[in-house]
């Protein structure tokens, strides 16, 4: 195991700024199973995850210079590199002749959550929270989660108020912690 | 906007979700400034995310992955340039998120953006299309020159356009305005309206008080010779707390420079003065007098401008208790 030197982020930013691998390792050991599981949703295929993977952490790890705190934090700036890598690949050519034209097919318009090989299992009770969300909690925030999109995109694909959309994933992600607190009392 | 609103508005989630536009962004990083404990509730956000997003993870193989990382970076070659692509399509939504609707519909790519294109071989003899033909390899000279004439044009087209456009707003903004001050002029009106009927109002109330206050004792007064005859008013009088109202029913108006005096006889049957009447009220209105300690009967007489000691004309009106 590795020893957990950063304990803020802004220590882990100078980490990688400092081109110190073990900063990348944490990185790596915190975000890599969350990342999977954004990349997963639209290539839909364990390998071509794991390429992801490698490719974002690599772009991570190069580009790290570019990341701008004022912008947002690290977690959202990862995010978008892995969506925006998972977005290239799905548009590349190799990935068009390789017959995986129906990944999509699996989006978010699948509530359906009993794909429990998709689960992992210390997650098994949290799934059930999640079941318990709308329907239209959790597209929304499929929506807005996985596929990135905008609050002008979501009122438009889902028919309901741009106003709306704010207060709802809000009321999701509170739901949704209500439950963290119980599982994680730090 | 309060910290508290803020959160509850539902902008921080998608700020950890990374969809919000420059505008919001900014707005974001302004409230983090100001309140830095923002962040332990973007923290929270993202703890939820992370966990939502590993929920529909995929077994990959942890530490294959990683140490494929690790040969990678280690073999990278020098660090190349940052690329522009990445240091500003990261945080805010851009067009290089492709949305899912085009990945289903544009399946051909760009060859289906190409066939939008007018393709029936002969370009049009527009401005734009005179410059695409015109841009071939051997006529750099007729490129730069249709170009700057294009932009030329393009720019005067667009500079009048944009003077037309402001001389429209700024009449509206005009017409708006004229609007806005009429509009505060009748809300001002209505405002002071709404005083006078307040104050009105409040008078009527106490006025029922004093009607409804068997404590106040009521007595008629009223012209005594056939000169008179027409005036009336009633007083008011309280002997506990020696309160005297008065209201004028039928009085005449008198000429500048006199006052009508309201004069109360003691039980020694001297006159008291009780005030003089205010005659800029409405007939009808009770008004408000000096206090009286006893008194047996009352009587008003009319007196030079702010009234006298004791009367110095004849009573015009009187009746006992």
């Amino acid at each position: 195991m590795e020893l957990t030197q950063y304990q803020t982020e802004t220590e882990l930013i100078a980490g990688l700024k400092a081109k110190n691998e073990t900063a990348l390792v944490q990185v790596y050991d915190r975000y890599y199973a969350s990342l999977s599981g954004i990349i997963f949703k639209y290539v839909n295929d364990v390998e071509l995850t794991e390429e992801l993977i490698q490719e974002t952490f690599v772009k991570i790890w190069l580009h790290i210079d570019s990341y701008d705190h004022s912008k947002g934090r690290l977690f959202t700036w990862m995010v978008n590199i892995a969506r925006n890598l998972s977005i290239d690949k799905l548009r590349s050519a190799d990935y068009k002749t390789s017959q995986k034209t129906e990944v999509l097919d699996n989006s978010v318009h699948n509530n359906n959550l009993n794909h429990s090989e998709q689960l992992r299992i210390d997650h098994i009770d949290m799934a059930e929270i999640v079941q318990r969300l709308r329907p239209e909690q959790k597209n929304l925030i499929d929506l807005i989660y996985f596929k990135g999109y905008t609050q002008a995109e979501v009122a438009d694909k889902l028919k309901i108020p741009l106003g709306t959309v704010k207060t709802r994933v809000r009321a999701a992600i509170v739901e949704l912690r209500k439950y963290f607190k119980v599982v994680n009392p730090k | 906007m309060s910290i508290h609103t803020f959160i509850n508005s539902g902008i921080l989630e998608l700020y950890v979700a990374g969809v919000l536009t420059d505008a919001e962004l900014a707005q974001v990083d302004d409230m983090i400034q100001k309140h830095p404990e923002l962040q332990v509730e973007i923290q929270a956000i993202i703890d939820a995310t992370i966990l939502y997003t590993e929920l529909h993870t995929v077994a990959i193989n942890k530490d294959k992955t990683l140490e494929n990382i690790k040969n990678a970076i280690q073999n990278l070659p020098a660090p190349e340039e940052n690329n522009p692509k990445i240091k500003n399509g990261m945080f805010s939504k851009n067009n290089n998120a492709v949305k899912e609707d085009n990945l289903f519909t544009n399946k051909e790519g760009k060859n289906a953006e190409v066939k939008k294109l007018p393709n029936d071989g002969r370009p049009q003899n527009t401005p734009i299309n005179r410059v695409l033909t015109d841009a071939q390899p051997g006529r750099p000279i007729a490129i730069s020159q249709t170009k700057s004439y294009g932009w030329l044009a393009a720019s005067i087209i667009f500079l009048l356009l944009s003077l037309g456009l402001n001389g429209f707003l700024y009449i509206e903004w005009d017409k708006q305005k004229a609007t806005i001050v009429s509009l505060e002029q009748s809300i001002e009106k209505k405002g002071l309206e709404y005083q006078a009927l307040n104050t009105k109002y409040s008078n009527t109330q106490g006025v029922m008080d004093i009607f409804t206050n068997k404590e106040f004792k009521q007595l008629q007064i009223s012209g005594n010779d056939t000169m008179n005859s027409e005036m009336l008013a009633t007083v008011y009088w309280n002997r506990k707390t020696q309160d005297v109202r008065i209201m004028p029913q039928s009085i005449a108006k008198l000429p500048t420079g006199k006052v009508y005096q309201l004069w109360a006889i003691n039980n020694e049957g001297k006159p008291v003065d009780a005030g003089v009447l205010d005659m800029k009220d409405d007939i009808g209105t009770m008004q408000q007098m000096k206090l009286v300690a006893d008194a047996k009967a009352f009587a008003v007489t009319i007196e030079p401008d702010g009234g006298s000691e004791s009367p110095t004309m004849p009573i015009v009106m009187q009746a006992s208790l």
